[in-house]
């Protein structure tokens, strides 16, 4: 079943608690620094949770010469294998985005890859700003959301 | 190590040089970090009784085991240093990001010592620190020095900086972390001021070890629950801010209205969280680490527009109710320039008040304030407040604290204070538990110390009367003793609305590897709060300023639900004391110090 | 008549900021007038089975009625009841 990470950053209030969650789950510290998720906070209280997108069309693993870069099955998560990378970083300077790094102390690239199934940001989030969700129906509590504005909006013109 | 990050950074202003040195582990187990570790190492350190502005008084910024971490609400940090407001010590929290990367940056503390000769930056970079020259910030205000400064050195660093107030060594100056969030009681930015330290710029890309990565996350999942099953912390917090007290404080008749001679506010409503909910909040916002998301993201509108972040309950009141006013706009504004200049609002806004008082005693006039300073003189909260920070007319005057204004003006009366620190928000004649806090607090007046406004208005965990006493003096010894320890591990207060000290203990043993017991925090902190109380005895505090105005002693409450009240605290006091282990004069006994491995305090 | 006044967010809930009800002789009757006219939200919140919850802090006349008769707190004309969700600050 394929499953996607999804952002609402109208709900990310800034507590970086995402980049706390990834970092102490995958690297064994509380590190925001290396996290694969990071918040970026501006102005009015403007949020913005950062983490990969897993492209379809993934312009990391086009660059990748030894496929160390590949996307098994059909979970839809581009996964890194550690054992095929060399180390080159052209997957850092492909990705437009930025969503994905070297790791100095691991020695490969490192992107999110969903925790293998149970992505911590998204448990740890408290407002729901990183939700994990099935792929099909990823939206459909946005539309929902609008669907009741437009309900109480119709109802005010009877 | 796990938690702590082991290392202290040792900063010598006078001589611009810099050491780095092992934390004293045996004092991070007994204080945690933040309020007790910085206390532990200033009296430690520093004479008692050294003037606030002499190079020898030193200026600790402290994080805690917890900051930095995935524990619940954890991104506090503490500035302790000895107040030039008070006498006392000054121990400061603050929230927002500076804290947490001062430990990815690989630094439990950094203690500042002596002053410098010029205006000068400390600029961390991990394993780098430098002082660089300032004197090209000075003078500017906090968002206009904090973009400088990142500017100059990494613009993912956080900043922790003095506005003109503080340059200016005005007595109820703040230090502001990233712009926004003040570490703002007692005075502590007037000390950083007087070292010539603009600013503290930290960045840090390492991490904070956890000791038991499984034990420490389900201590988290814990405790995660229990704040989100919390109908404060998980709805009226997020959604109102602190700021919804306004309407429940005035309901129960304890808001204090127009420097504390009356306690119902007519309009109170127009000043409270639903109004700025409904009308002036973009959003709300969350520090490090914290699932509640209490802080505002606001603005102000018309002849006092402006945008920032706040107002807290405090100060909505401070410039609100205390100064007879009921603009929004204005509370805000007011609160934004008080962020801007570096000034804590609650000592600005009831000094404000007094001289209000003043005013209309006739005791000063224009000639003094140069302009109308009558309850509810909106455009001179403005213009004070800004003056205030420069020192300019009778600004200068206000920049003394109410304590000071009140004496110079032969009125001691109208100051507001206990050991000269301004009181907050909640008359203690209709609330008698936070009067005994007030009085027993070992900054001054202070709410937070021990905010037994929690069960006495609130009725969390349980609902006292607020014109009870008996069982008031045990409570406000618990809840200042947890407080301690919360504030020195590095977690946010707030998060004890839903939280013991189990979680609390829980947490605090998975992230550090060393077993602690909810009863182990529980004694931490009264250790810390018996090792204050022996510093401000040091210096001569004694049993008589454990006390209250004499106008929440002898003035009734003149309408409301709390009409004639007076306070009580007298009456508590005794039994306080001997729930504490003092005696009579407020002194800890010598068994109370030993049990608390304390006795080294004894001999001095 | 009695005011009733509610804060936070039971103003969303209700609509309102507050409202003139008829008379009655205790709280907890007062309490079922308004549970019937603003429905079940307000009831969940409000009430747990015939009880009033401890999910809402209620003052009369400015003081809890914990301390005063509870949900049997006697109400007379002109009195002023006030409804807070359980909510904090600092």
């Amino acid at each position: 079943m394929e499953m996607e990470l999804i952002t609402s950053p109208e709900k990310c209030t800034g507590c970086g608690i995402c980049e706390l969650a990834c970092s102490l789950g995958n690297d064994g510290e509380c590190r925001p620094a290396t996290a694969r998720v990071n918040v970026f906070r501006f102005e009015k209280g403007s949020n913005i949770p950062m983490l990969c997108f897993q492209c379809e069309d993934a312009a990391c693993m086009s660059v990748c010469k030894t496929g160390a870069l590949n996307r098994p099955g059909n979970t839809g998560v581009v996964n890194i294998d550690p054992e095929k990378c060399i180390g080159c970083k052209m997957c850092v300077m492909a990705c437009p985005f930025g969503n994905i790094a070297f790791s100095r102390t691991a020695k490969t690239a490192i992107k999110c890859d969903h925790c293998k199934g149970e992505p911590l940001c998204a448990e740890f989030c408290p407002t729901k700003a990183i939700e994990y969700l099935h792929a099909d129906t990823a939206v459909i509590n946005r539309k929902k959301a609008f669907s009741a504005k437009m309900k109480q909006a119709l109802e005010e013109v009877k | 190590m796990f938690g702590w990050t082991g290392t202290v950074l040792r900063v010598n202003l006078t001589e611009g040089s810099i050491r780095k040195e092992d934390l004293d582990m045996d004092a991070a187990k007994k204080y945690l970090g933040c309020r007790g570790l910085g206390v532990y190492y200033y009296m430690k350190e520093v004479k008692p009784g050294i003037d606030a502005f002499s190079p020898k008084n030193n200026l600790i910024f402290a994080t805690g085991v917890l900051t930095g971490t995935l524990a619940t609400n954890s991104g506090r940090y503490e500035v302790v240093t000895r107040s030039p407001l008070t006498g006392a010590l000054a121990a400061s929290n603050s929230g927002g990001y500076w804290g947490p990367e001062l430990k990815y940056a690989g630094y439990d503390m950094i203690i500042f010592e002596g002053n410098s000769p010029r205006p000068v930056y400390l600029d961390i970079y991990n394993e780098k620190a430098v002082l660089r020259d300032a004197s090209h910030f000075w003078g500017m205000n906090v968002s206009e020095s904090t973009a400088g400064l990142l500017a100059e050195t990494d613009p993912d660093a956080k900043v922790a900086c003095i506005g003109p107030a503080g340059e200016n060594k005005v007595l109820i100056a703040s230090i502001m972390n990233d712009e926004h969030r003040a570490a703002g009681r007692s005075g502590v930015g007037a000390v950083m001021g007087s070292k010539n330290l603009k600013a503290v710029v930290v960045r840090g890309t390492k991490g904070i070890r956890i000791a038991d990565r499984q034990k420490f996350m389900e201590a988290v999942r814990e405790s995660r629950r229990l704040l989100s099953e919390n109908a404060v912390t998980s709805g009226g917090l997020p959604a109102y801010g602190t700021n919804v007290l306004v309407n429940i404080l005035n309901s129960v008749g304890s808001l204090p209205t127009k420097n504390y001679i009356e306690s119902c506010f007519e309009n109170a409503d127009k000043i409270g969280g639903e109004t700025l909910a409904a009308t002036r909040l973009h959003r709300n916002k969350a520090c490090a680490s914290c699932v509640i998301g209490c802080g505002r993201v606001a603005w102000s509108e018309g002849k006092f527009a402006g945008e920032g972040e706040g107002p807290e309950y405090e100060t909505a009141w401070c410039f609100g109710s205390d100064c007879g006013i009921d603009n929004l706009d204005l509370v805000n504004k007011a609160n934004f320039l008080c962020n801007e200049l570096g000034i804590d609002t609650i000592s600005m806004g009831a000094t404000i008040a007094a001289a209000m008082e003043l005013y209309e005693k006739g005791a000063i006039s224009k000639k003094e304030t140069g302009m109308e300073l009558k309850f509810g003189s909106e455009d001179a909260v403005i213009a004070l407040v800004e003056d205030t920070a420069y020192r300019r007319g009778f600004g200068n005057e206000l920049a003394e604290g109410s304590f000071r204004l009140g004496t110079k003006y032969g009125h001691p009366e109208v100051s507001m204070t206990c050991k000269k620190q301004e009181m907050p928000a909640y008359d203690p004649r209709g609330i008698q538990g936070i009067g005994l806090n007030y009085a027993t607090s070992n900054r001054g007046g202070c709410h937070v110390r021990g905010y037994t406004i929690s069960p006495e208005v609130l009725g969390l965990p349980e609902k006292l009367d607020q014109q009870s006493i008996e069982e008031k003096p045990g409570w406000v010894k618990g809840f200042q003793d947890l407080t301690a320890a919360v504030d020195s591990a590095g977690m946010c207060l707030f998060s004890t609305f839903a939280l013991g000290a189990a979680p609390i203990a829980a947490q605090i043993s998975g992230a550090s590897g060393i077993d602690f017991t909810a009863d182990d925090i529980v004694t931490a902190g009264e250790r810390i709060y018996n090792m204050e109380r022996m510093y401000n005895i040091y210096v001569g505090f004694t049993a008589a300023d454990d006390t209250l105005p004499e106008r929440m002693l002898s003035e009734p409450v003149k309408a409301g639900p709390m009409k004639g009240k007076v306070s009580r605290v007298p009456e508590m006091m005794p039994h306080y004391y001997e729930a504490r282990g003092w005696d009579k004069n407020g002194i800890p006994k010598q068994e109370k110090l030993e049990s608390l491995s304390l006795g080294y305090l004894i001999k001095k | 008549m009695i005011k009733v006044g509610f804060f936070a967010d039971i103003r969303a809930m209700v609509g309102t900021k507050e409202i003139m009800m008829p008379t009655r002789p205790s709280l907890i009757l007062l309490m079922h007038d308004l549970c019937l006219k603003y429905g079940k939200s307000f009831t969940d919140l409000c009430m747990d089975g015939d009880h009033i919850s401890r999910r809402v802090n209620i003052l009369v006349n400015g003081h809890h009625m914990l301390h005063l008769a509870q949900d049997d707190t006697e109400l007379k004309d002109g009195d002023d009841v006030r409804i807070f969700p359980v909510i904090a600050g600092g």
